[in-house]
């Protein structure tokens, strides 16, 4: 009876350390994925950026912004495509969405077709637009590309968060509805819509914020069009003397992108148990 | 003469039923993003076996852009590049495995479970290039790092390996990749019903026994796909290797990128469709690793 007593207490005991190592392994990781973000920040504020440790704080970086305004036209260029691919991503999310629980026949199948370009690299993406828009149909390169590409690595995202919502949707309010009297519209409009408003704006935001922040499927479909994180990517790679600019600029990038998606996933969490 | 107008609303309701009907909409939205989507991003087998001049393609067939991909060399890039894939996806594995299964089943606040969440979905949404530039001034000679040491007194020359070598790289990778891992196995492990666990434990299993024999093998789905999310986007990450590597060795995206700045499309086709091949063999072992999670479940009575 005692060595089982004993065995137990081992057992609890390796548990409890096994958590431990979990906890602080996953925590150094997700460390490495924030200290050069906060890092960013940090640097973006000192008088020294290029030094290893960062001189005295100032904000004369971010005055700079206005003196150097390369940035402006990318700025807007990204703006404009980021809200188009949130638009289109809210459209097409709605679309699908809603409808692919109550599928009865091949849903999985759709489903996948959606989802793979997640499994996709964005270079081979960004290259295989290119060579079939580009080399085989001869369409010009810039904005609509530029949306295409951002569009195929948004939409899985934003389907997602759609079908957090739209799957625990309650078909039978619908039914409710019809054996009321209300009409289709009706029925989409005053149900639907307000109950399954939360995906449509997760799916707006993780567009818009997807499509801001799109690099590598950018690099073979931009033409003359410039985005910011082309112009950054530019910029870093380049080794030019506007690095502090980059800095200041993508720590403002980086905070909208916290924000925002700290409202959209609060924004699923609710309907996530 | 009569019957026209019948017929013609008739043929006309019938339209605008199927129009309306949402099912419709969803078909052709797929059909659209088939035609639109899914096509064009294989359209570089095609490319690789035809040969391009410029942005203009050669309507010939042959193997040349391949020979050429052996002799010059190339190939070594994509091995390299797999390597560095496959140890970043190990080491997210390895790490995110038990991360997983604690955030799953372990996991009590619900404040926590959802700000965990919250900071593994943000990496998505930062500026690649940026997050990795970073890196940049705090491991390299004059960075943050040997900065600090030296001003300690705990080195007396800074350290070299920390940027522009192997562990930059795998430093640079693993951060971003690490969601793309966890995700998956929280999904699968969180669809492994508590009652397994514990009637494997009521019955005498140690903890080892039911991770072996229930957990790991209920997981596999998730297993699968985090190595799938993990391993093939790793292995076309165009700017970690490419601002922390240094430029002494080459990587599968470098090669792409340089291959199309040299308008050679042919041959950065050739190296996107070895990307798509092995995309291709890993997502039918997903569905294998459902199946056998699905027969598990049920020679333990528990129908899915």
């Amino acid at each position: 009876m005692m060595a089982a007593q004993e065995v137990a207490r081992r057992e609890a005991l390796l548990t409890k350390i096994a958590i431990r190592i979990t906890l602080v392994v996953a925590g150094a990781i997700t460390f490495c994925i924030y200290a050069p973000v906060v890092w960013l920040g940090v640097l973006s504020l000192s008088s020294d950026p290029l030094a290893g440790l960062p001189g005295p704080l100032t904000i004369k970086w971010y005055r700079g912004l206005f003196a150097d305004q390369r940035w402006v036209e990318p700025l807007l260029r990204s703006l404009e495509i980021a809200l188009i691919v949130a638009a289109l991503c809210m459209f097409a999310a709605s679309l699908v969405g809603r409808t692919l629980p109550r599928l009865r026949r091949g849903a999985p199948l759709l489903l996948a077709a959606f989802l793979i370009p997640l499994v996709l690299p964005g270079i081979v993406v960004g290259l295989d637009i290119f060579i079939f828009y580009r080399m085989l149909l001869g369409m010009r390169m810039g904005t609509w590309s530029l949306v295409l590409v951002h569009f195929i690595w948004a939409f899985p995202f934003a389907l997602i968060g759609m079908l957090v919502v739209s799957s625990r949707f309650d078909v039978r309010l619908l039914e409710a509805a019809a054996d009321l009297g209300a009409g289709p519209w009706r029925r989409f409009w005053d149900i639907e819509r307000p109950l399954l408003m939360a995906g449509v704006v997760t799916a707006g935001m993780f567009g818009f914020l997807l499509s801001l922040t799109e690099l590598p499927r950018s690099i073979f479909v931009f033409g003359h069009t410039q985005t910011l994180p082309l112009f950054t990517w530019a910029e870093t790679t380049s080794r030019g003397s506007h690095v502090p600019l980059i800095y200041c600029l993508n720590s403002l990038i980086a905070l909208v992108s916290v924000i925002m998606s700290v409202l959209a996933v609060r924004l699923l969490g609710r309907w996530v148990k | 003469m009569q019957s026209a107008p019948i017929e013609n609303t008739r043929w006309i309701t019938a339209v605008r039923g199927w129009l309306a009907s949402e099912h419709s909409l969803v078909y052709a939205f797929a059909l659209i993003w088939t035609l639109g989507v899914l096509v064009p991003t294989i359209i570089s087998v095609l490319l690789s076996v035809l040969g391009a001049r410029g942005v203009h393609i050669k309507w010939s067939m042959s193997l040349a852009t391949y020979r050429e991909l052996l002799e010059s060399g190339r190939w070594l890039v994509v091995l390299r590049t797999m390597g560095v894939a496959a140890v970043v996806s190990l080491i997210c594995l390895v790490s995110g495995f038990p991360f997983a299964l604690w955030l799953a089943k372990r996991a009590k606040s619900k404040k926590l479970i959802q700000m965990i969440w919250m900071s593994l979905t943000i990496p998505f949404f930062l500026d690649p290039s940026a997050r990795t530039i970073v890196w940049r001034t705090v491991l390299g000679s004059t960075g943050l790092i040997n900065a600090a040491l030296l001003k300690l007194h705990l080195i007396h020359a800074p350290i070299e390996w920390l940027l522009f070598s192997d562990f930059s790289v795998y430093l640079g990778l693993i951060g971003p990749y690490f969601p793309n891992m966890v995700m998956p196995l929280y999904m699968a492990i969180l669809l492994i019903d508590d009652d397994l666990l514990q009637a494997s434990a009521d019955l005498g299993a140690s903890p080892a026994a039911t991770l072996r024999h229930i957990v790991i093998p209920l997981a596999m789905p998730g297993i699968v796909a985090g190595i799938i999310f993990t391993f093939v986007p790793v292995m076309g990450d165009s700017v970690v290797p490419g601002m922390l590597g240094g430029g002494k060795k080459e990587y599968l995206a470098d090669a792409v990128m340089s291959l199309s700045t040299s308008m050679n499309y042919s041959g950065a086709a050739a190296l996107a469709t070895i990307i798509l091949t092995i995309t291709a063999i890993l997502l039918p072992l997903y569905w294998l690793a459902r199946n056998r999670a699905a027969a598990v479940r049920i020679s333990a009575g528990h129908a899915p």
